[in-house]
């Protein structure tokens, strides 16, 4: 899958249902220690399977509930907190879905999981090296990545 | 009004779907999985079900087949609200039969373009169903918003000897609650899960003249102060006394009333006889309704009524005010040739009101029946 894709599906989504500005894109290798604080995870299907995962502070991801519930500057609670960034990746996922199947390659998403704590160490078990694309909000930065399953494209 | 399902295992995007629903002044009902939501189906027969499919326990398209299978509930439109949009998934929906489907993220004009196929216009429904937000309120009525039963109940045990009581188990429920009731008052739990107390204020406000009551946990009273910040009239910590819940909401009820609905409100029969209830002087009702109740005097008279009772139940400390009012009340109805009598329970209230020379000589008895046969 390529990156492009990843970035245009987490973009659309960050800005039109999180209200966030994506002021930057970038590629590392893997997603940072410094993502301490909540781990959005779902299962893909399929052509492209692997594991999807959105990693984000915890102020972010509050900004990003406070603004799908219009809480006008409220706080969320934190299991509105975790809801929100399940949906957003489960959004991000249907996204890519939806890019992926112009060009004639299907995919099944899972119902998302999300954990939250720090410190926490989350990584995927797999012999592929992950696609990530961390997007820079103002809000603080995210980060999403591919672990792509053995066998899949 | 028109009832909306919306089945999403996803609190915020149910949250999210009613706002965005807001301006069809539409019922709303939630389910959080298919099975949930074919379920509510059947009870309720929805006009319009909103359908997500990736769920637990049962997925959108088993909830779908479900609903096409039952007689019952076939012909209700269900426009699915997905982030999924395989195209063998589509056709597979699409061969159940749906309305309409939305893709997430989606922007508000692609719902409304589809929800109106449902519900037509949003301004349109709305100015046929909602109540306008300046339609009057009944001020002998206080709605109670609680997700517990137990506070539900509580609630109602001690409003409903001074109030018409309604009670709403959440924000949602509490929105078409309010529009039936036109209460004068609302009371909102702060902290209710789905829609808390200060979105369902927000939401309530638009829709009519009322008074808000905040209840929330005692002690935080960084909460109790953002409360009253955001527009609640008082805030009455839980668990409540009764008379705390009571007094807070009457003090309500005045603060938005019309002096008209205040002295309306004050007036009522023993038998044959005109009862004016007086006012605890603490709630500062007399203050506003003087010339009001100066019309409603005369209008008793014109009536042919020649006499009155002034109950002084609710008072229960002499204050120059309530001589005073008392005073005017009498003289006033001696005046257009209305006869009246204390009544007073409080043998000691009745001992001082001797004391003063406006009232020393009004027939007087300890119970409106007794104080009625004063007059004759």
């Amino acid at each position: 899958m390529s990156l492009e894709i990843m970035e245009e599906a987490a973009r659309e989504v960050l800005e039109t249902t999180a209200g966030l500005t994506v002021l930057a894109a970038r590629r590392p290798a893997g997603p940072e220690e410094r993502f301490d604080g909540l781990v959005a995870t779902i299962a893909l299907g399929g052509t492209c399977g692997g594991t999807l995962v959105l990693y984000c502070h915890r102020p972010v991801a509050s900004t990003m509930a406070a603004a799908m519930l219009g809480l006008d500057g409220r706080e969320p609670d934190d299991e509105s907190v975790r809801d929100a960034l399940g949906e957003l990746l489960n959004q991000i996922g249907g996204s890519i879905k939806r890019r992926l199947g112009a060009s004639g390659r299907e995919l099944a998403l899972s119902v998302p999981v999300v954990v939250a704590g720090a410190p926490l160490a989350h990584r995927v078990k797999s012999t592929v090296p992950p696609v990530c694309v961390e997007l820079e909000t103002g809000r603080g930065p995210l980060c999403v990545c591919l672990w792509a399953a053995k066998g899949t494209t | 009004m028109k009832t909306v399902l919306t089945v999403d295992d996803s609190k915020v995007v149910r949250t999210m779907v009613a706002r965005h629903l807001e301006p069809y002044h539409c019922r709303l009902l939630e389910a959080a999985n298919g099975e949930e939501g074919v379920a509510a189906a059947r009870a309720h027969r929805p006009d319009l079900i909103l359908l997500d499919v990736t769920m637990p326990v049962m997925d959108g398209r088993e909830a779908l087949a479900a609903l096409r299978r039952d007689p019952a509930c076939q012909a209700i439109p269900v426009i699915m609200l997905t982030a999924e949009s395989g195209k063998d998934l589509v056709l597979e929906i699409a061969r159940l039969g749906v309305t309409g489907y939305i893709v997430k993220p989606f922007q508000k004009e692609t719902f409304e373009k589809e929800v109106s196929k449902v519900l037509g216009p949003p301004g349109a429904a709305a100015a046929a169903d909602a109540p306008r937000g300046d339609a009057p309120v009944d001020i002998k009525t206080v709605l109670v918003v609680d997700d517990s039963e137990k506070v539900l109940a509580a609630a109602q045990a001690a409003l409903e000897a001074t109030m018409t009581v309604v009670v709403a188990p959440s924000g949602a429920e509490a929105l078409a609650a309010y529009d039936r009731a036109r209460p004068g008052v609302v009371v909102i739990d702060l902290a209710m899960p789905e829609m808390d107390g200060f979105q369902t204020l927000e939401r309530l406000r638009g829709r009519g003249q009322s008074a808000y009551v905040a209840l929330a946990v005692r002690g935080e009273e960084g909460l109790h102060e953002r409360a009253r910040k955001a527009g609640f009239h008082a805030v009455v910590a839980k668990p409540f006394r009764a008379n705390s819940l009571v007094d807070a909401v009457i003090d309500a009820a005045n603060s938005v009333a019309s002096p008209e609905q205040l002295v309306g409100a004050l007036f009522g029969e023993d038998g044959d006889c005109p009862v004016m209830r007086l006012p605890d002087p603490r709630s500062k009702v007399l203050a506003r309704v003087g010339p009001a109740l100066t019309r409603r005097l005369r209008d008793l008279a014109e009536q042919g009524t020649d006499k009155l009772v002034l109950d002084l139940a609710a008072v229960t400390e002499i204050t120059t005010e309530v001589v005073s009012t008392l005073a005017r009340l009498i003289a006033d109805a001696d005046g257009i040739g209305i006869r009246t009598a204390i009544c007073a329970p409080d043998a000691t209230v009745m001992e001082k009101l001797r004391q003063f020379a406006e009232t020393k000589d009004t027939p007087y008895g300890p119970s409106l029946e007794q104080a009625r046969q004063q007059l004759g």
